[in-house]
C-alpha cells in the first residue's frame, strides 16, 4: 500500500511520491512478526508485579517476608505430609479413608486404664476430581482475522471452552491451513512439551498463527486454520467467512517448504 | 497500514500490546514493519541498515507502548523510533557509506526488484538513488517521512521539531531541487 501525502502542496507530488516509494521498496523483505514481537519481549520483559517487588516501604518488605516464609511453612509442611517424598500431584484423585491408630512405642508398658477405647477413625477426605483435557466437543476455534506482511499471512485465533466444565488444554499446538475440503495445505511442526493451561467454562485463549509459501493447487474456499492435539484430535477453526481465502500465502518459489507455525496459546 | 490491524480496534490492539500481549505487538509489527523499514532506507540508502534500524527499533517501541496515549499517533511514533535509530547507525559507521549506494536490482531481493529490471528503469533508479545521497541528513529525513510513509506536514513537523509551516516551506524548496536534479519534467495529472 503506497502512503500519499493527504496535503499535498505541489502537483508534483503524488509523482515523486509513488517513485519514492518504489525505490524503497527494494529494502523491504520478509520477516517474522510474531519473531520481532518475542524478541521485544524477551529483550524487554514487562515487570508486571514490578511495583510490589520494587515497594520501598518496610510494610511491603515485609508483606513479602511473611509471604515467603508461609510459603515455605506451607511447603515443609506438605513435604512432611507426603512422607518427605516431595509434592504429590495437585488434584488429589482417591477418597479412601484413612485408619489412625494410635501407635505405642514397642515394649513400652501402659496401665490398664478404664478409658474405653475406641475404634480408630475414618476421616473421609473430600473427592477432588482432576481436571480433565479438553476435548474437541469442548472447545470452538475460530479465525478472527487475517493480516498480511512481506509475503506472510498471519491469523489471529481465538479459541473458548464451550462446555459447562474447566478443561485442561496444551500451551502449544500443530496448526494446520486447511481448504475447504478439510485438504491440509500447510502443516506445522509437532510442537516440545508444551505446559498445560486451565480453560473455564466460556474462557478463552488466544494465539497468532503464520503461514508462509503456498505453491500447491488453487485451494477451495473458505481457507482457514486447524490446531492438532497431541493424541491427534483435530480442532477446526471457523473462517473469517464462508469465501475467505486470505491465508493462502503467496508462492515464494516451489523450491523452498512452505511453512505453518503459530504462537503458544495464551489468555 | 491500520486497516491491517482489522478485526479489532486500533485502540485495543494499542492498550492490549501496552500490557505486555505479545501476540496484539505482534500485529503492530506486520502493520507497520514494512512502512518503517522505507522511511529507514531513504535516510540512510542501505537496505540492510534499514532493517537493521527497524529491527532495533522494535524492542524500544516494546518497551514504551504504555506511553502511547493517542492510537491515532501510533505509526508516525513507530516511524520516529526508527528513524532515530537510523540515524543513530548511519553516525557509528560514517557517513561514506552513503555515497556507496550499487543499485543492483538484480540483487536487491525487494519485492519490486523484477520491475526495475529494465535499463530505463535502473538509470531512474540510479538517479534518484544519487539524488537523496547528496541531500543532507534532515533533508533525507523529511523525504522519507513525506513520500515513503506518507506522513502529513504536522505528523513531520512533530518528529523533526519543526513547525507545520516549516515543514511545507522546506518541503517545497526540496520538491524544487529533486525535481531540477531528475529531470522531471512530466505535467501534473
Amino acid at each position: 500500500m503506497t502512503h500519499l501525502p493527504t496535503d499535498p502542496i505541489d502537483p508534483y507530488e503524488a509523482r515523486l511520491a509513488g517513485r519514492v516509494h518504489d525505490h524503497a521498496d527494494q529494502a523491504l523483505a520478509p520477516f517474522d512478526a510474531v519473531a520481532i514481537a518475542h524478541a521485544a519481549a524477551v529483550q524487554h520483559p514487562r515487570r508486571r508485579f514490578g511495583r510490589l517487588l520494587g515497594a520501598s516501604t518496610a510494610v511491603g518488605r515485609l508483606g513479602w517476608i511473611a509471604a515467603a516464609g508461609l510459603l515455605a511453612a506451607a511447603t515443609i509442611g506438605f513435604s512432611l505430609g507426603a512422607g518427605g517424598r516431595g509434592p504429590g500431584p495437585v488434584a488429589v484423585a482417591t477418597a479412601s479413608p484413612t485408619a489412625n491408630p494410635t501407635a505405642s512405642p514397642a515394649g513400652a508398658t501402659s496401665a490398664p486404664t478404664s478409658v474405653p477405647t475406641t475404634a480408630p477413625t475414618a476421616t473421609p477426605v473430600p473427592t477432588v476430581r482432576p481436571i480433565q483435557a479438553c476435548a474437541p466437543s469442548d472447545l470452538s476455534l475460530r479465525v478472527v482475522s487475517w493480516n498480511g506482511a512481506a509475503g506472510q499471512r498471519i491469523a489471529t485465533l481465538k479459541l473458548t471452552n464451550t462446555s459447562a466444565a474447566a478443561c485442561t488444554f496444551p500451551s502449544l499446538t500443530r496448526p494446520e491451513l486447511l481448504d475447504g475440503t478439510n485438504r491440509v495445505l500447510l502443516e506445522g511442526a509437532k510442537p516440545g512439551a508444551p505446559k498445560q493451561l486451565t480453560l473455564g467454562p466460556g474462557k478463552s485463549l488466544g494465539s497468532m498463527a503464520q503461514d508462509s509459501n503456498y505453491c500447491g493447487s488453487t485451494p477451495v474456499a473458505p481457507v482457514t486454520v486447524a490446531i492438532v492435539l497431541a493424541n491427534g484430535q483435530r480442532v477446526i477453526g471457523t473462517p473469517v467467512s464462508p469465501t475467505d481465502v486470505t491465508g493462502v500465502p503467496p508462492c515464494n518459489g516451489a523450491g523452498s517448504a512452505g511453512y505453518i507455525e503459530m504462537q503458544a496459546w495464551a489468555p | 497500514m491500520e486497516a491491517l490491524l482489522d478485526g479489532d480496534s486500533l485502540g485495543a490492539v494499542v492498550a492490549r500490546a501496552g500490557t505486555g500481549d505479545e501476540l496484539a505487538f505482534a500485529r503492530i509489527v506486520a502493520a507497520h514493519h514494512d512502512d518503517m523499514t522505507r522511511v529507514c532506507f531513504v535516510i540512510c540508502g542501505d537496505a540492510d541498515l534499514a532493517q537493521e534500524a527497524v529491527q532495533a527499533a522494535w524492542p524500544h517501541a516494546w518497551q514504551k507502548m504504555t506511553t502511547i496515549r493517542d492510537p491515532q499517533r501510533l505509526r508516525p511514533w513507530l516511524i520516529s523510533i526508527a528513524v532515530n535509530e537510523t540515524k543513530q547507525l548511519v553516525r557509528k559507521r560514517g557517513r561514506r557509506m552513503l555515497r556507496e549506494i550499487a543499485i543492483d536490482p538484480e540483487n536487491s531481493g525487494g519485492v519490486a526488484a523484477s520491475a526495475r529490471s529494465d535499463p530505463a528503469s535502473r538509470a531512474g533508479e540510479m538517479d534518484l538513488a544519487n539524488a537523496l545521497a547528496d541531500l543532507g541528513e534532515m533533508d533525507r529525513v523529511i523525504v522519507g517521512l513525506r513520500y515513503a510513509a506518507g506522513l502529513t506536514s504536522a505528523e513531520i513537523a512533530s518528529i523533526v521539531g519543526m513547525s507545520a509551516g516549516g515543514v511545507r516551506a522546506r518541503l517545497a524548496r526540496l520538491l524544487d531541487r529533486l525535481r531540477k536534479e531528475l529531470d522531471d519534467d512530466a505535467p501534473a495529472n
